[in-house]
């Protein structure tokens, strides 16, 4: 087979095609370089050169059906391949002629563009270029590809350009709506990685479509109206796939609240109880939302607390605190920490001032109208050299285990205005692991040394503190990324792009070890405007519930093989600011609105809802 | 016994649930011209293209030029010649060009012959293949499929669409160029008189089967029919190898195969008052085993 004669009769057979789609895509370009010229600022163009490369994508598609549908006829096709002709090899020749052809187009405006600037002087951003050029090349390729594929499938030049583009515009929508998993080995590239996925291997498959198909002679006899109704039918899909991504879980009940204007409001789970502002019960009867006063008996006597004079504090009752509920009493636990400024001289740099911590107090507060102190406990020789300390707390069966640094102190809070120590570990946080690397690899976690718990809560404590136990904002106060059932120890992990679940295989004295079982990517559509965090995600019964800036997701966590979304709620100008997961697993969803009128935040205006949503599956 | 240049064995082949060939056994042999006859959509066109490797076969397999269809395309490629009914070729490509562009598919083109084949079909060289004529356009694809000298040439209706002259003269063409190098001519087309004066051998294809194969001399020395005023007790529908029975008038018109003296006497037996016999053209003898009612029915 003589090559040279196949490449002069493919460049022959595209000729008027090269022209007119040459000309399309170098009209608007030159135009704007006439108009230049016109107001005397010479002859360059550089928006259109960006505008016309959009168009290169659409107009490969065209130099792909006209690429191969000269041969395809059904009495052409019998006519080249009665002949010798090595089919794939032949293929093989056009499709890459043709795929020059598109982009040597598609870098034309962009010549165009650096040469009418370089004689301007009016220079095409060399890093634009880099910027922009890349997706349109990549998606010309695409298109170029299933264009042609298409037009091997259904042998007409404007079906098989509907079919391709159709089919384009399908896989670019679908990291919006399907949880893809080249993401999850693709994060290189964020979320374009997808695409970067995407694009090269729809592309080989639509190649070797052709190949197979010229060789088989595999092609539908397709009339308009079946190409509508496929059509039809793959929008529908879309839709039915895109409805189930923006469907909302089902609101029961949405109320505004007056709150405290600037804090950030949470909601603490006590047993069947939740705790509104630490001030008021969260009632739920019947689906409405009401609120109930909390009346502590104001017996008790406020013990003096230390103060340290000359100190900075820092105190977390708004965010690291603990309730416990005692009768008709409310107590609340939290941990100040004191600290000084010193100037640190620096060789050759300005000097700069360190936060010096050298005083940790546990505190317990009883709710009579106010917080008023009712006991403190100094655990200060937690505190190592440490500048910023981590703190950490959960209550179990009445134990305060108290996480400082990497050093830990059990309280035993059963009389909480008598706060007691009972046990004390410095040093025991060691080797955390940061998150997972090797998914074939088992891995170990360290086992933290707090033999007044049970295994499964040491456990529980262990993956919780070694993931999420980040600093003072951490809740793992109240909720667990580990799931324990059926005799089985899971725990999920949320990064940017994915929810990775993982299997306790097993454990020791010092260490659980664990291994990855598989991981469920976020659809580009969920994360749109904020990204997931191990912090901002818990399980309970079963269910994993995960939320960012204003997406909640529920997932199925005790599918056999794979994390299922179950669903999500979303409110595009709304910020969630914590949830509660009821008895009746129903959710409640602490969220806020603000109006902005001005830059100034004295112009905001903030609203809050407490939104009560049904629990999905 | 030299090898066939054909070979058909059990060819079976459907389009979705459609079946379209049912078993076709067949053999050409070598330097023959072979007529493959059949009424249009029996599976000609189809057969042909399983023989050129075009499509697999649902079952049964065929051999061209020692080489099976399946496995072996492009030597079978390389060694045949095809032009196809109502060929059509790249309408954008002078003649001459299309004429370079297929030589370079096959590694033994001979350039001397196919310039001579264009003196003799009288073909413009610096003209665009659309522009042709019909007659000039058969000429090419028939130049293409000839000039590199193949063993076998497949010609599928290739004179579809051509007016009378035009016709008889590219069938002219056809017999001269091939006849005196020894091809193999396998030659389908429904036109039966096209091919009565040119064809050794003759295949009857039949709602996807072989009906009658054989040469074509034979074929009309045993076909006879038979017209006769029949005796009160005769019964045709019994008589082997009738092939149809027509009521004329009085008369009946009775056309038999493989008519030997035994099979005149038992004819003229059923007779009441003698036979006059008669020898048909291939025309009658196709419709006699294609529509022929086998002495089931006699309505005029």
């Amino acid at each position: 087979m003589r090559i040279q004669g196949i490449i002069h009769q493919q460049i022959c057979q595209l000729k008027w095609h090269i022209l007119a789609c040459f000309g399309l895509i170098m009209v608007l370009p030159i135009e704007e370089a006439l108009v230049n010229l016109k107001e005397g600022d010479g002859v360059h163009s550089s928006t259109m050169v960006i505008a016309s490369v959009m168009f290169g994508p659409l107009l490969a598609g065209l130099i792909a059906c006209a690429n191969v549908q000269g041969d395809l006829n059904e009495k052409l096709y019998i006519f080249w391949r009665s002949k010798p002709a090595n089919v794939k090899l032949l293929i093989t020749l056009k499709f890459f002629i043709g795929l020059i052809v598109s982009l040597v187009i598609l870098v034309c405006p962009v010549a165009f563009g650096i040469i009418s600037g370089g004689v301007s002087a009016e220079y095409l951003s060399e890093s634009d270029i880099r910027y922009f050029l890349p997706f349109p090349v990549l998606l010309t390729i695409m298109t170029y590809s299933l264009c042609f594929g298409g037009n091997v499938l259904v042998r007409s030049t404007a079906r098989a350009w509907l079919v391709g583009m159709l089919l384009a515009g399908f896989l670019l929508l679908l990291p919006f709506i399907l949880p893809l998993n080249y993401k999850d080995f693709m994060n290189m590239f964020e979320m374009t990685g997808i695409y970067f996925a995407i694009i090269p291997v729809a592309s080989v498959i639509a190649f070797v479509f052709s190949l197979f198909a010229a060789q088989h002679d595999w092609h539908l006899r397709t009339n308009l109206k079946g190409l509508l109704w496929v059509g039809a039918g793959l929008v529908f899909v879309l839709m039915t796939l895109f409805s189930r991504q923006v469907a909302n879980i089902k609101v029961l009940q949405e109320k505004e609240i007056v709150s405290r204007e600037w804090i950030r409001d949470s909601l603490d789970s006590v047993g069947d109880k939740v705790i509104f502002q630490e001030q008021s019960y969260i009632d739920i009867d019947n689906n409405k939302i009401s609120f109930s006063d909390i009346n502590g008996s104001p017996d008790d006597i406020a013990v003096p607390i230390t103060r340290m004079e000359g100190y900075y504090s820092e105190g977390y009752r708004g965010t690291g605190r603990l309730i416990k509920v005692v009768g008709d009493n409310l107590y609340c636990f939290n941990i100040l920490i004191y600290y000084r400024n010193e100037l640190i001289e620096r060789e050759e740099k300005k000097p700069i001032y360190k936060h010096i911590y050298e005083k940790v107090y546990l505190r317990c507060y009883k709710y009579t109208n106010h917080w008023r102190p009712v006991c403190e406990l100094d655990i200060s020789d937690c505190l190592t050299d440490n500048s910023y300390p981590q703190v950490a707390m959960r209550l179990i069966d009445n134990k305060i285990i108290t996480l400082i640094d990497n050093s830990f102190i059990v309280v035993d809070a059963t009389n909480p205005k008598e706060l007691k120590l009972i046990d004390k570990k410095r040093n025991v946080l060691k080797n955390r692991w940061g998150y997972y690397h090797e998914r074939r690899k088992e891995f170990s976690i360290p086992l933290l040394p707090v033999e007044e718990l049970g295994m499964e809560d040491r456990i529980k404590l262990s993956i919780d503190c070694n993931y999420r136990f980040s600093y003072l904002r951490s809740k793992i106060s109240e909720t667990s990324i580990v799931d324990i059932y059926d005799g089985k120890i899971k725990f999920f992990l949320v990064n940017d792009n994915n929810i990775a679940g993982f299997d306790v295989i097993r454990w020791d004295n010092e260490n659980i070890y664990c291994k990855f079982i598989t991981a469920r990517p976020f659809t580009i559509l969920e994360c749109l405007t904020d990204s997931f965090h191990s912090n901002n995600a818990f399980v309970k019964s079963g269910k994993l519930y995960c939320y960012n800036y204003n997406t909640l997701l529920v997932l199925d966590t005790r599918s056999k093989h794979k994390i299922r979304k179950l669903g999500h709620f979303v409110r595009m100008d709304y910020a969630i600011e914590d949830i509660a997961v009821l008895e009746n697993d129903n959710i409640l969803l602490l969220m806020h609105w603000t109006q902005n009128f001005g830059k100034s935040p004295n112009n905001q205006s903030k609203k809050r809802y407490l939104c009560l949503l049904e629990n999905p599956g | 016994m030299t090898e066939p240049a054909i070979k058909i064995e059990g060819l079976h082949f459907s389009y979705g649930k459609k079946r379209v060939l049912k078993g076709v056994n067949l053999e050409v042999p070598k330097g023959s011209i072979f007529g493959f006859i059949g009424r249009n959509g029996t599976g000609k066109t189809t057969t042909i293209k399983t023989l050129l490797g075009l499509q697999k076969p649902r079952a049964g397999k065929c051999i061209v030029g020692g080489f099976d269809s399946v496995t072996q395309t492009l030597e079978i490629r390389k060694r045949i010649g095809f032009m196809a009914e109502d060929q059509q070729m790249y309408g954008w490509m002078k003649v001459g060009r299309i004429i370079k562009w297929v030589a370079g598919f096959y590694p033994d083109w001979d350039y001397k012959f196919s310039d001579e084949l264009a003196e003799i079909l009288k073909l413009p060289m610096n003209v665009k293949v659309k522009t042709l004529s019909k007659g000039q356009n058969s000429s090419l694809a028939l130049l293409l499929a000839l000039g590199h000298r193949p063993d076998i040439v497949i010609l599928d209706d290739p004179t579809l669409g051509l007016d009378p002259i035009a016709r008889k003269d590219f069938l002219r063409h056809v017999i001269d160029l091939l006849q005196s190098n020894n091809v193999t001519v396998f030659f389908s087309s429904h036109l039966l008189y096209e091919i009565e004066p040119v064809a050794d051998y003759i295949a009857i294809l039949d709602n996807g089967v072989i009906i009658k194969t054989g040469k074509t001399e034979q074929l009309r020395e045993s076909v006879r029919k038979f017209i006769l005023k029949p005796a009160p007790a005769a019964d045709f529908g019994r008589l082997p190898g009738i092939l149809d029975v027509l009521k004329v008038g009085d008369n009946l018109s009775v056309t038999v195969e493989d008519c030997d003296e035994p099979k005149k006497a038992k004819i003229k037996a059923m007779s009441s008052n003698g036979t006059q016999e008669t020898a048909l053209n291939l025309d009658e003898i196709f419709e006699a085993y294609v529509i022929g009612n086998r002495g089931h029915k006699h309505t005029v």
